[in-house]
């Protein structure tokens, strides 16, 4: 019973994130590759995530193919694409969130900060203190909505609570108090719950329960945050809030959000990556850019709904 | 129920006239073979026979109708084998409890057990069953949580596909040959280390509590395994490590799948009986000096049954005194198998609303 | 960026400290085992090594692992080291610390100090601050030195010599005597367990990823425990027993060479041998099925030769006879494995032209005639013969000339480039599988009549191919070897009548429950009982047998009144197994099959009962594997002889009457209205008949108990996951 659990949910997931096949790719292969002007684009600055030769296989599953892409910092980047086109893969990556997946393989680097994460040696601890993310479905855990908020910092050290400060004199009820409320006000679910701060996280809504787990990423203080669809699974109004958060999140942190809405992507990010079937990534640049003048003839048609 | 009986009123209604006749005559005979067979009928047979006959004819011209009716018998089978083992575990013990009533039970009156002088007093048997059960479930608990630990979590997937293979065998061993090692091997180790007489409850429970490790790391590991993948990832996306995460989030979440597992293993060890008998020296009285002397040997309520069928004979007290042991059991076991269940299915369910 | 910016990211390789904690895990592994080994008397603390007792160079190593403890707190704290330690070590560590010293300082003070109870007093302050102080101080100070201070007093305490491999501790509660020669082993493996913990903690430098680090040595190591405990144990039942089983067994050389040839057909038809192109675990089980088929290769040119030079090869009391005539029964089990395996690839074949029709009418003709000769063998019992002519042999042999001759004209057409196949030759799995069918019917009809068929060196024997007298002599009887032959057949019996109550019940059951039972009263209540079958104890199940089957089927233990109690408990286990499988059937199949207008039952019967029959099945095989090993109730329903002297006739004990009075019909056996014995039972009657000279009996009896209970056990469980793996792909 339990075996065959842990085999759907890794082919859950393979299934959606994985590249359906890989015959259809070649034609358009040469067509990016010649006119791939958009590999020219730049930015001020220094780039955050700076991603090279990236490949990935699940089993035998060519998933991702040679993607290289920079990150600004403090910007929404957004990868939009239609479904199996490997950006939710490319978004575990760049945490090594991956590495969870038994079957997945990963080649090439992903320099964060000019630090390549996939060195022998990485503090995967660290790495993921400081690349928080975000997933599709609200993933709160059974606990009062406090405690997941203080979740992280308290398993780091951050913040004493609990028996031991206790009996030591050490607990930092306001320091804890203080951080909750910093990190619900930020992800705009702070009225929402003001008062009702023991109650158990499972009893708020969808769109509630998502803005609980940006805050619970909040917490840890990150530097970059990742958001795999994040407002796939609410209704409009959560979205819209979702949405506005977003953007006002990007003015301290970096954030990469996978979406398969266009016009959210549009709305709200400053960049857009194109990812189309096969694991390519055809097209990056400003979002304007991407989406009024498109360089390669498969994004104009994925974007103008010709096909996707 | 009313519902349902509505339901058959309603279907018995819809039935043309053959079909009526017989479903209605395969459920009297076979109610009639089940009476007879209770009573010692010599019609029992010949009532079978008749519902062989009319099944075999319903088989044949409403075979979609008989399957149905049938099925349904056997799934009455079920409730009915553990109707009659309760009920005739209970008359059964019925002459021992009208002879010494609470006494058979009570603590702090005499203790002593002689059937030759009328004394029936249960609780040595049940005073041993708790020490060997307190040793194994020592042992089996935090091992076997352990082991679902690293199994559902820890270990890589090569390891897993051994490891969980392995304790699924480790179930399988017979327990008379945990017994026959027990008895040959540790029973004359044990002696001689500890210049104790040979059956020493703690070796026991030892051996016990190995036996029922395997029942604890499965429930615990399908416990584990429950909790959702995705609540893992969102605490590990955090910096959290995987040990923490098992601490703060997959431990609790499936605490009451685990605690039922540990029940289910308290209820193999009370319930475990040839390693016991075999291994105990059957002495029915309290462990002395001290009553938590687990190098002494006694005598627990499986042991008790196992090794004194063979002097009895029906009708006597003795006789009653071993069903009223088993009574004991069945509440104790039974009702801890059953409890557990209901809870596992209840975090089952409350993990599927959580989604 | 700065570098410790960078630094903290990624781990910049093994730095001495971090090789030193690992040196201190390995010294408290090494330690450990060491330990472990003195309990189990594989290392005497009496010995030497070279001339240093053993017992010193123990307690040297304990003062030695407390000190490298000690030093990796001292190091992180104020060496200079950089780590990255929490501010506190954690409750847990703390109460583990406060336990530790308190029942150190109790014992000190009640025993050694002679202070009694009060002693116990004085110790809870000890226990209470060494923990206050443990969670107070920092992580890296709070892991190792509280460890550190223990591990080395019980140094100190082995080297001063206080206590000694012949110290004794006499507790009175106990009245028991404690020796040295455990309570210095069990301290060791303590200090190990402290030690061992503290330094993988140390070796990823403290911090979360250090407790981590250290909480999963440990799990590893109850996992590794357990595991070495299965492993031993059936080590153990194997050594002591082998010899005991084994003895005096004698087989013919042709008989070895058909079973083992099948078994390389079967190796290689089913098991991956490949390693090459596969991977992980399987890899492993690639290599070891290869390993297994090159054994086999080469023990059965061994065994060629043995037959080459005529000259039987015997050892570990095994003897092998260069007899190239093969035992009917082997062939009967070989055969029907074979067609099993072959009606997997025999693809239907149908003829395309006149000839081919003709032959395949002949085929099936012949194979008919066979069929039908040996349907009168089998019901008369005896050799059927014209004019002195048996008719099964010649016509067996007749088909089989022709099968086999097809089949070489088959292999020899597809070898050659020149010469085409004819269109009238049958496929060579078909070929096989009529070769097989009269190969199978020779040896029933050897069977069955007791006369052999030898045609010059090949043939095959009713008898004397295999003698092994530990399966086939009853257990007591005048001048033979033990056996358990009258066990085995109980066995047999028991389980076989189980399964026939047991699982039609448990499948009917199920069907109700998943395909037309609504959520109601009732299925909770079915639902509950099941689980409360699933737990009773066995001797409960035991008890009613007693006191309601045995009374209605002669008043005495049976195998009848075995089998039904069996039963009942097999009943929840396939209950619940099959109710699993049903429920995975899904529901598109059954819609699907509604779709097009297929009836429920119909739908039932051809649908989910054959998509869930595997899951059925799997669950049945783990069933008899757990009853076929259960003793208690048979204790009370079968209580038969402890050493039987012959095997219960079941088979010819059937007898029906016609009467007047009910009921009429009488159908009686009473072979299984007896008591008798079984593999399980037999050892218990081992037991209670004082072991002594019978030991060796018992470890042979507990190896072929063990081996058929494993048996069922690893066939379950390889059926649900090749069965499993099928269905994920």
């Amino acid at each position: 019973m339990t075996e065959s659990s842990m085999n759907t949910t890794t082919a859950d997931r393979t299934e959606s994130d994985g590249a359906t096949s890989s015959t259809e790719t070649t034609t358009g292969e040469s067509d990016e590759r010649t006119n791939a002007a958009w590999r020219e684009y730049s930015f001020a600055g220094d780039p955050v995530l700076s991603v090279a030769d990236l490949n990935v296989w699940y089993d035998d599953d060519h998933a991702l193919k040679d993607i290289s892409i920079d990150i600004p910092e403090k910007s929404v980047t957004a990868l939009i694409g239609p479904s199996g086109c490997g950006k939710s893969t490319f978004l575990r990556c760049l945490n090594r969130m991956n590495d969870r997946i038994k079957s997945c393989r990963v080649e090439g680097s992903v320099a964060f900060n000019g630090q390549d994460i996939y060195a022998d040696g990485t503090n995967l601890v660290e790495l993921r203190k400081r690349i928080g993310m975000v997933f599709q479905h609200p993933n709160p855990f059974p606990k009062s909505i406090r405690d997941n908020v203080a979740y992280a910092p308290r398993k780091h050290g951050d913040l004493d609570r609990g028996l031991v400060p206790r009996l030591l004199g050490r607990e930092e009820t306001e320091k804890e108090n203080e951080l909750v409320e910093r990190c619900l006000r930020d992800a705009a679910l702070w009225s929402e719950v003001e008062g009702r701060l023991d109650d158990n996280a499972l009893g708020l809504s969808g769109g509630q329960q998502q803005r609980l787990c940006i805050a619970r990423c909040l917490a840890v203080d990150p530097e970059i945050i990742l958001m795999d669809e994040p407002a796939s699974a609410l209704d409009p109004i959560a979205t819209a809030k979702i949405e506005d958060l977003i953007e006002d999140l990007a003015e301290e942190y970096t954030v990469v959000i996978v979406t398969h809405n266009m016009q959210q992507a549009a709305r709200i990010s400053d960049q857009t990556a194109v990812f189309l079937t096969g694991g390519e990534l055809v097209e990056y640049g400003d979002t304007d850019q991407v989406f009024e003048n498109p360089r390669s003839q498969r994004v104009e048609d994925y974007i103008t709904g010709k096909f996707g | 129920m009313r519902r349902q009986a509505i339901a058959v009123i309603r279907t018995a209604a819809d039935l043309d006239r053959p079909s009526f006749f017989l479903v209605t005559a395969q459920i009297l005979l076979i109610t009639g073979t089940f009476a007879g067979f209770l009573l010692q009928s010599g019609w029992t047979v010949t009532l079978l026979y008749g519902f062989l006959l009319v099944a075999g004819i319903g088989w044949v011209t409403r075979q979609a109708l008989t399957a149905k009716v049938v099925t349904f018998l056997m799934t009455a089978t079920t409730l009915l084998t553990l109707g009659l083992i309760a009920a005739f575990l209970v008359l059964e013990s019925m002459p021992v409890f009208r002879h010494a009533g609470l006494g058979l039970v009570w603590p702090f009156g005499s203790t002593e057990w002689s059937s030759s002088q009328g004394q029936f007093s249960l609780v040595p048997m049940i005073w041993g069953t708790a020490l060997t059960t307190a040793v194994a479930i020592l042992v089996a608990a935090p091992f076997g949580v352990a082991g679902a630990l690293f199994i559902s979590d820890i270990a890589p997937d090569w390891l897993r596909e051994i490891v969980k293979p392995a304790v699924e065998l480790l179930a399988g061993i017979p327990s008379i040959v945990y017994g026959f090692i027990g008895f040959t091997v540790i029973n004359p180790y044990v002696g001689d280390l500890f210049s104790v007489n040979p059956g020493a409850l703690a070796a026991i429970g030892l051996v016990i509590g190995f036996m029922a490790l395997p029942t604890v790391v499965s429930v615990a590991e399908d416990a584990l395994s429950a909790v959702p993948e995705s609540m893992k990832d969102g605490s590990v996306a955090m910096g959290v490590t995987d040990w923490q995460t098992m601490k703060s989030v997959s431990v609790p979440t499936a605490f009451s799948g685990i605690s039922a597992g540990v029940l289910l293993g308290i209820g193999r060890a009370i319930g475990e009986t040839m390693a016991a008998t075999v291994m105990i020296s059957h002495s029915r009285r309290l462990p002395e000096p001290e009553l938590y002397n687990v190098f002494d040997s006694t005598e627990t309520l499986t042991t008790f049954i196992a090794a004194s069928y063979g002097h009895v004979t029906p009708g006597e007290l003795f006789w009653s005194a071993l069903f009223a042991a088993g009574v004991f059991l069945m509440v104790i076991v039974t009702g801890l198998g059953i409890v557990s269940q209901l809870i596992e299915r209840r975090m089952h369910r409350k993990l599927r609303e959580g989604q | 960026m700065s570098d410790a910016y960078h630094s903290q990211l990624v781990n910049d390789g093994g730095t001495t400290y971090e090789r030193f904690a690992m040196a201190v895990v390995a010294g408290a592994f090494a330690a450990f085992v060491l330990a472990a080994g003195t309990l189990f008397g594989w290392v005497s603390l009496g010995g030497h090594v070279g001339n240093v007792p053993v017992a010193n160079v123990v307690a040297v190593g304990v003062l030695a692992l407390g000190a490298g403890t000690g030093t990796l707190g001292v190091l992180s704290r104020w060496g200079g080291v950089r780590t990255t330690p929490d501010r506190s070590p954690g409750l847990g560590v703390g109460i583990v610390q406060t336990g530790l010293w308190l029942v150190t300082a109790g014992l000190i003070a009640s025993h050694t100090l002679g202070l009694g109870g009060v002693g116990w007093l004085v110790a809870v302050p000890v226990g209470v601050f060494v923990g206050y102080l443990t969670i107070g101080t920092r992580e890296d100070v709070g892991a190792t030195l509280p460890a550190a201070a223990f591990i080395c007093l019980v140094g100190a305490v082995l080297v001063t010599g206080l206590i000694t491999p012949a110290w004794t501790w006499e507790p009175e509660a106990f009245d028991a005597t404690i020796p040295g020669t455990i309570v210095i082993p069990l301290l060791t493996m303590l200090s190990g367990l402290l030690a061992g913990w503290a330094g993988a903690s140390a070796s990823e430098r403290f911090g979360t990823r250090g407790r981590q680090n250290g909480a999963f040595l440990l799990i590893a190591l109850v996992v590794l425990l357990v595991l070495s405990v299965l492993v031993f144990l059936l080590v153990f039942v194997f050594e002591r027993g082998i010899a005991v089983v084994l003895e005096n067994l004698t087989v013919g050389a042709g008989t070895v060479l058909l079973l083992l040839g099948t078994a390389l057909v079967l190796l290689v038809k089913f098991g991956n041998v490949r390693p090459a192109t596969s991977d992980s675990t399987d890899k492993i089980a690639a290599f070891v099925n290869l390993a297994g088929a090159i054994v086999i290769a080469l023990v059965g040119s061994v065994l060629a030769y043995t037959i080459g030079v005529n000259r039987a090869i015997s050892g570990y009391a095994v003897t092998i006879e260069p007899i190239t005539a093969i035992g009917a029964i082997p062939g009967l089990v070989v055969g029907i494995v074979l067609v099993g395996v072959l009606r997997q690839s025999d693809a239907t074949w149908v003829p395309a032209t006149e000839a081919g029709r003709r032959v395949s009418q002949g085929l099936r003709l012949g194979t008919g005639l066979l069929a039908g000769a040996l349907f009168l063998e089998v019901v008369t019992w005896s050799e059927l013969a014209v004019a002195g002519v048996a008719i099964v042999p010649t016509l067996a042999i007749a088909v089989g000339v022709i099968a086999v001759g097809l089949l070489l004209v088959n292999r020899v057409a597809s070898l050659s480039d020149t010469l085409t196949s004819p269109t009238w030759l049958p496929p060579l799995s078909r070929t096989a599988t009529v070769a097989l069918w009269a190969f199978l019917g020779l040896c029933l009809h050897v069977a069955i009549t007791g006369y052999p068929v030898v045609l010059g060196p090949v043939g095959i024997l009713a008898s004397g191919s295999v003698d092994w007298p530990f399966v086939m002599n009853p257990s007591q009887g005048l001048g033979i070897q033990k056996g358990v032959m009258p066990a085995m057949l109980g066995t047999i019996w028991i389980v076989l009548g189980a399964v026939a109550f047991a699982v039609p019940l448990a499948v009917g059951a199920a069907v109700y429950l998943t395909e037309y039972a609504e959520d109601s009263a009732f299925t909770r209540a079915v639902d509950v009982a099941t689980n409360g079958l699933w737990s009773t104890p066995s001797i409960v199940f035991g008890l009613f047998g007693l006191a309601f089957l045995v009374p209605r089927f002669g008043g005495n233990p049976s195998i009848f009144a075995a089998q039904l109690v069996l039963g009942f408990m097999l009943l929840p286990l396939v209950l619940i197994t099959s109710r699993e499988a049903m429920k995975s059937v899904p529901d598109e199949y059954r819609d699907a099959s509604a779709a097009l207008g297929v009836s429920k039952w119909d739908t039932i019967r051809s649908v989910v009962i054959p998509a869930a029959m595997p899951g059925v099945i799997t669950g049945v095989i783990l069933g008899v594997g757990r009853i076929a090993g259960e003793t208690a109730p048979l204790l009370l329903v079968l209580n038969g002889p402890n050493f039987p002297n012959s095997a219960p006739g079941v088979i010819s004990g059937f007898t029906v009457d016609f009467g007047l009075q009910p009921p009429f019909v009488h159908v009686s056996n009473p072979a299984l209205l007896e008591r008798a014995s079984a593999l399980p039972y037999q050892l218990y009657a081992i037991i209670t008949a004082g072991v002594g000279a019978e030991e060796s009996f018992g470890w042979g009896t507990t190896l072929v108990l063990l081996g058929v209970v494993l048996a069922f056990f690893a066939m379950g469980i390889a059926s649900r996951r090749y069965f499993r793996r099928k269905l994920h792909q």
